[in-house]
C-alpha cells in the first residue's frame, strides 16, 4: 500500500512533466534540429556543401553579411552604452526639476514595436523625411542633408530602442550599490575619479555585461531596421529573408543555423565570463537620496539636457501622429504634408479590409498568450519546485528559454522547414500557409517572457504555503485554484500582457510566415507603406502604440509587483 | 488523538544522511519535543511525519495505521509552520476555514468551527481582517487556529515561536502549553531552543547529526545526559580532558594535567586503562577558591576557617523522582573534587557572577553568587589578575565522565 500511494501521487506529476517535454520537443527542439539537419543536406544527402558555400573566401558575399551583423551589433552595444549609462547616472544620482517625468519617458522606446520605431525614423529622417526636406528648403541646398540611410540609420534606430537596456540595468545596479563602500573609499582618500574607476564601475560591471549581452543579441537578431535602411549593406538576418524569398531554402537554412549558432555562442560566452566576475551583493548599505543640484546654472544645464532628450525621444512619435492624419497620396513633393484627414483612423472601424489585420493580430496574439500562460505556468512550477530532481528542472528551464536566445528569423525558418509537411501531432495538417502557424510562432517566441515572469512570481512565493494547504487536506486542484493561482496571478498577468503586446506588433517572423488571410498588423503597416499609403501606415502605428500603452498601463495597475507575501 | 510511532527511519538527501535509524514512540496526548541544533534532522523528521518527505527506510505509524507513504492531505495532521505560512490573499476567516473547505463541510458548520478555533486563541475579533494586517503574534495565533480547526489527530509545530520577540515568546509558550493540556492533543514540537523544550515538553528527543542522542523527560535530559553533546546542548557545560590511569569496580583514577583524581562512575568497566576521557560538569556545580593571603581584602580568610558552602545543585535535588546515576559519595571518594586552575575574568550576568578560568588550559566557567564570590575569592575578586592560581572545587556527584 505504502509504495503505491507514493507512486500514485507522483505519477500525475511525472505525466505532466513528460507531456511538457514532449510539447517543447515538438515545437522548439524538433524545428531547430530539422533546421540544422536540413542545412547539412544537399538533395537529400548529407553534405557540407551549404556551409562551404557560406564560408567561401573567394566569394565572401555571405561572410560579409555575417561580418555586417556582428559589426552593427558591436557598434550598437557601444552606442547604447554611451547613451544609456550616463543617463542612468544622471537619473539615479542627481535631483533636478522634471526628473520624475523624464525618468518615465526615457524608458518609452522599449515599449514600441520595432517596426513602429523604424517607421517613425523613416518619416522623420529617411530619404523623404521631414527634417531633410525642411533643411533642404530653408538652406536652399541641391540635395537633402542629414538623410539617414545605411549603417548610421540602422545604428540610430538600434540605439534609440536598445539604450533602454543599459539605462535600466545600470540604474538598477546603481540603486543596489552599497554606499558605505563609496564612503569607505572616500574616507581612505580616494579622489572622485578613482572612486568611479576603482569602486563604482567594477560593481556595475555585471549589470553592464548583462545589458551588453541583451543589446548584442537583439541587434544580431534585428531584422526591421536593416530591412528598411540596409541599402547595399548585407546583414545575416536580412540575407535569410532574401534567400527564402528567392526560393533558396538551403541557403536560408544554413544562414539561419549560423546566425543561431553565433547568438547561442555569444550567450554561452557571456554566461561563462559572468560566472568568473561575481559581485558582493546583499549589503545593507542605505541608498542615499540623489544629490540635489543647487546652483542655478547646473539646474538649467540638467533641465536643458532633459528637455533636449524628451524632444529627441518624442520627435519620432510626434512625426508618426502627424503623418497619421495625412490624406493618403497627398504628400509627395511638398515639404510638409498639406492635406489632413481623419479618414485613416475611421477606416479601421468602417472598412472590412482595414479592420481585418486588427482582428487577426488580436486573436492570434491572444491565442498565443493564453497557450503561453498555461505552458509557462506548468514549466515555471516544475522549475521553481524541482520535485523530480534539479537536473530535470534545469533542463526544462534551458528548453523554455532557448527561443529567447534564437533570433525570430531563425525560429520562423525552422517552422517553415519542419511544418511544410503533415504530422500526426498536427492532426495531419500542413501548418505552413495555415492560420495556425503565426500563433504558434508567437507562442514559441514569447514563451520565455511569460515563463520568466511566472518564475519570478514563484520565487516570491513561500513553498510552505502549498505545504500548509496540503497539510490542511487540500488535494492538488484545490491547492492550485485557491493558493497558487491567486498568488501567481500578478506574474501571469504581467508576463501575459508583455507577450501579448509584443505579439501584436511582431514583424520579424510574421513576414516570413504570414498569408494574406491571416496578415497581422505589422504586415498591414508594411504593405500600406509599400503602396505609399503613408497616412494609413502611420495610423495603424499610432493606434497600435496607443493600444500597447493602454495595455501596459492596465498591466501595471493589476499585475506586477504587488508584494503581499507574509514571509520575511 | 493518536499515538505516533517511528520505526528505524532513515532519510538521505543525496549523499547526506539527514536522519538515521530513528526509532521512538509518542504516547497519546503527549507533548513531545524534537530538540537539536540546526541541521540535526529534527525538521526533516517532522516533515516525514507530516508527509512532505518520504523516508528511505523504516515505517511511520499513527496508532496501528502505516502512514509512511500516505499523502500529506490524507494524514489529518495540523501543522504550524515556522513562518506561519498564512495565505496572504485570504482573510483570517478564510485561512482558518481552508482545511474545513477542503473537507467539503457545509458552510454553517464551517462558521461554527472557525469560531471555536478562533475562540481558543482569542482571535474572534479579527475574523474579517486580511492576515497581512496582523502582527506577528496575531499571525501565530491564526496559524495555530487554522491547524486546530480541522480537529487534527496530531499537532505538528515547527519552531512556531522563533519569529516572536523574547517577551511574546514566553507568554505564547505558556498559552501553548495550556491549550495543549486543555485539548489533550498529541503534539510534536520542533525547536533548537533548549529552554523552550524543557519548559513545554513531557518528553524530549535530542537529535544530533541525524541520530537520536537521548530521549527522556526534561529532568532526565538535564540532569543525566547520556553523552557530552546532550550535556553541552542542554544548558552549558565545561569539559576537561583526562586519561584513565586505574580503575576499581565503581571508581576511576584519572589524570588531568599534573593532577590525579578519584571519581565515582556507575559503570567503570566500560573505560579501558589509558583511555582518553572528558570530565564534564556544569558551571553551577563548581566554585573557585583563592589561596589564603592572596587577597587585599583584610577580612578574607579563605575557606579553611569558614564553613564550606556547598555548590548549588540547582533545584534538581528537591525533585524526588530523579535518579542520579552518581548518587553522593561512594567507596571512599570525596564529596568534592579539587583541581588546580588559572584565573581569567569575572563577568556579571544579572543574578550571578560567571567566573572564567582554565583547567589544563581548557576554558571553564563557574556560576557563583555574590556571597560565594566574596567568601571564596575576597571582595576584590573583580580586580583579580588573569593568570593567578586558584583552586577549583567540583561537586563529585555532578561530575560526569564521557569517553573522549
Amino acid at each position: 500500500m505504502r509504495v503505491t500511494d507514493h507512486l500514485k501521487r507522483n505519477r500525475l506529476s511525472w505525466l505532466a512533466l513528460a507531456g511538457l517535454f514532449l510539447l517543447l520537443s515538438l515545437v522548439i527542439y524538433l524545428p531547430l534540429i530539422e533546421l540544422f539537419a536540413e542545412s547539412l543536406k544537399e538533395n537529400g544527402r548529407w553534405s557540407f556543401i551549404n556551409f562551404q558555400r557560406f564560408f567561401d573566401f573567394n566569394n565572401p558575399a555571405y561572410l560579409r553579411a555575417l561580418w555586417g551583423s556582428i559589426a552593427i551589433s558591436v557598434l550598437t552595444v557601444i552606442g547604447s552604452a554611451i547613451v544609456g549609462v550616463p543617463l542612468a547616472i544622471l537619473f539615479s544620482r542627481f535631483q533636478f526639476p522634471g526628473r520624475k517625468v523624464f525618468g518615465v519617458l526615457v524608458t518609452l522606446p522599449v515599449l514600441l514595436p520595432p517596426l513602429v520605431g523604424v517607421l517613425a525614423f523613416y518619416f522623420l529622417m529617411g530619404e523623404t523625411g521631414i527634417i531633410p526636406r525642411v533643411l533642404q528648403k530653408t538652406l536652399g541646398l541641391q540635395s537633402a542633408p542629414l538623410v539617414m540611410r545605411g549603417v548610421p540609420a540602422i545604428l540610430l534606430v538600434h540605439i534609440y530602442s536598445f539604450y533602454v537596456f543599459f539605462y535600466l540595468f545600470a540604474r538598477n545596479a546603481l540603486a543596489g550599490l552599497d554606499r558605505s563602500l563609496e564612503e569607505a573609499a572616500s574616507g581612505l582618500g580616494a579622489s572622485r575619479s578613482m572612486l568611479w574607476r576603482k569602486v563604482i564601475f567594477p560593481q556595475l560591471q555585471p549589470a553592464l555585461l548583462g545589458a551588453g549581452m541583451l543589446v548584442f543579441m537583439n541587434s544580431m537578431a534585428s531584422f526591421t531596421a536593416p530591412y528598411m535602411f540596409g541599402g547595399a549593406w548585407r546583414f545575416l538576418s536580412l540575407e535569410i529573408y532574401n534567400a527564402k524569398l528567392n526560393g533558396d531554402l538551403a541557403l536560408a537554412n544554413t544562414q539561419a543555423v549560423i546566425l543561431a549558432s553565433f547568438s547561442l555562442l555569444f550567450l554561452l560566452l557571456m554566461r561563462w565570463y559572468g560566472r568568473d566576475h561575481p559581485t558582493a551583493r546583499g549589503s545593507k548599505g542605505v541608498a542615499l537620496p540623489p544629490r540635489r543640484v543647487t546652483q542655478a546654472w547646473q539646474k538649467v544645464l540638467l533641465a536643458g539636457i532633459g528637455s533636449v532628450l524628451i524632444v529627441l525621444l518624442l520627435l519620432p512619435q510626434l512625426t508618426l501622429v502627424l503623418i497619421a492624419f495625412v490624406k493618403n497620396g497627398t504628400w509627395t513633393w511638398q515639404i510638409l504634408p498639406e492635406q489632413f484627414t481623419f479618414e485613416n483612423f475611421v477606416s479601421v472601424f468602417t472598412s472590412r479590409d482595414a479592420a481585418e489585420p486588427w482582428r487577426n493580430s488580436l486573436w492570434m496574439s491572444a491565442l498565443a498568450t493564453v497557450c503561453g500562460a498555461v505552458v509557462a505556468m506548468l514549466a515555471a512550477y516544475f522549475t521553481a519546485r524541482p520535485r523530480h530532481g534539479r537536473a530535470w528542472s534545469h533542463l526544462l528551464d534551458a528548453s523554455v528559454m532557448l527561443p529567447w536566445a534564437v533570433p525570430g528569423t531563425v525560429i520562423a525558418m525552422a517552422l517553415i522547414i519542419l511544418f511544410d509537411e503533415p504530422y500526426w501531432f498536427t492532426a495531419g495538417n500542413i501548418l505552413i500557409g495555415s492560420a495556425a502557424i503565426l500563433p504558434l510562432a508567437y507562442f514559441i517566441r514569447h514563451l520565455p517572457i511569460q515563463f520568466r515572469a511566472i518564475v519570478a512570481a514563484f520565487t516570491q512565493l513561500d513553498p510552505a504555503l502549498e505545504e500548509a494547504a496540503q497539510n490542511l487536506g487540500a488535494h492538488w486542484w484545490m491547492r492550485f485554484r485557491r493558493v497558487l493561482l491567486p498568488l501567481l496571478l500578478p506574474g501571469i498577468i504581467t508576463g501575459g500582457m508583455m507577450a501579448f503586446v509584443i505579439a501584436l506588433g511582431e514583424f520579424v517572423s510574421s513576414i516570413l510566415l504570414y498569408t494574406y488571410s491571416n496578415r497581422p498588423l505589422s504586415i498591414a503597416i508594411f504593405s500600406e507603406l509599400r503602396l505609399f499609403n503613408l497616412g494609413s501606415a502611420a495610423a495603424y502605428s499610432v493606434l497600435l502604440t496607443v493600444l500597447i500603452g493602454l495595455i501596459m498601463w492596465l498591466s501595471q495597475k493589476y499585475g506586477g509587483d504587488r508584494d503581499e507575501g507574509l514571509s520575511g | 488523538m493518536a499515538r505516533v510511532r517511528l520505526e528505524s527511519i532513515q532519510k538521505k538527501f543525496g549523499a547526506m544522511i539527514a536522519v538515521n535509524a530513528l526509532t521512538f514512540e509518542i504516547a497519546e496526548g503527549e507533548f513531545f519535543s524534537l530538540l537539536g541544533p540546526s541541521g540535526c534532522g529534527k525538521t526533516t523528521t517532522l516533515r516525514m511525519i507530516a508527509g512532505f518527505e518520504i523516508p528511505d527506510h523504516g515505517r511511520i505509524l499513527f496508532d496501528e495505521a502505516d502512514v509512511t507513504a500516505r499523502a500529506p492531505n490524507r494524514r489529518n495532521t495540523g501543522m504550524v509552520f515556522q513562518n506561519y505560512a498564512l495565505f496572504p490573499h485570504l482573510t483570517v476567516f478564510e485561512n482558518v476555514a481552508f482545511g474545513l473547505r477542503a473537507r467539503k463541510m457545509p458552510l454553517p458548520e464551517i462558521k461554527q468551527q472557525v469560531h471555536e478555533a478562533l475562540q481558543l486563541v482569542e482571535m474572534t475579533n479579527y475574523v474579517e481582517r486580511p492576515v497581512t494586517q496582523l502582527s506577528g503574534g496575531q499571525q501565530q495565533r491564526v496559524a495555530l487556529a487554522r491547524a486546530l480547526a480541522i480537529k487534527p489527530s496530531i499537532l505538528l509545530l515547527d519552531e512556531p515561536l522563533s519569529n516572536l520577540d523574547a517577551q511574546l515568546r514566553r507568554s505564547t509558550r505558556a498559552e501553548l502549553k495550556r491549550l495543549q493540556r486543555q485539548l489533550g492533543i498529541t503534539t510534536i514540537y520542533v525547536t533548537h531552543d533548549q529552554e523552550e523544550a524543557l519548559a513545554l515538553s513531557d518528553r524530549i528527543a535530542v537529535l544530533h547529526a541525524g541520530a537520536l542522542q537521548q530521549i527522556g523527560s526534561p529532568l532526565e535530559i538535564y540532569t543525566a545526559a547520556k553523552n557530552f553533546f546532550v550535556m553541552n546542548f542542554i544548558g552549558t557545560s565545561n569539559a576537561v580532558p583526562g586519561k584513565v590511569t586505574a580503575r576499581a569496580e565503581n571508581v576511576l583514577s584519572i589524570t588531568i594535567g599534573q593532577t590525579q583524581i578519584q571519581c565515582a562512575v556507575a559503570n567503570a568497566s566500560r573505560f579501558e586503562i589509558g583511555a582518553a576521557v572528558q570530565l564534564a560538569f556544569r558551571p553551577e556545580h563548581v566554585i573557585v577558591i583563592r589561596a589564603k593571603g592572596s587577597s587585599n581584602d583584610s577580612a578574607f580568610t579563605a575557606r579553611s576557617t569558614l564553613p564550606f558552602i556547598p555548590p548549588q545543585w540547582g533545584d534538581v535535588r528537591a525533585t524526588p523522582q530523579v535518579n542520579f546515576p552518581l548518587e553522593g559519595s561512594q567507596g571512599g571518594v570525596a564529596d568534592t573534587i579539587t583541581l588546580p586552575g588559572t584565573w581569567r575574568t569575572a563577568e556579571f550576568s544579572g543574578t550571578h557572577w560567571l567566573m572564567h578560568f582554565a583547567i589544563a588550559d581548557r576554558p571553564c566557567s563557574a556560576r557563583m553568587t555574590l556571597e560565594q564570590a566574596v567568601r571564596y575569592l575576597g571582595n576584590d575578586f573583580t580586580t583579580m589578575l588573569p593568570g593567578e592560581a586558584i583552586q577549583v572545587e567540583i561537586a563529585a556527584h555532578a561530575l560526569t565522565v564521557f569517553e573522549a
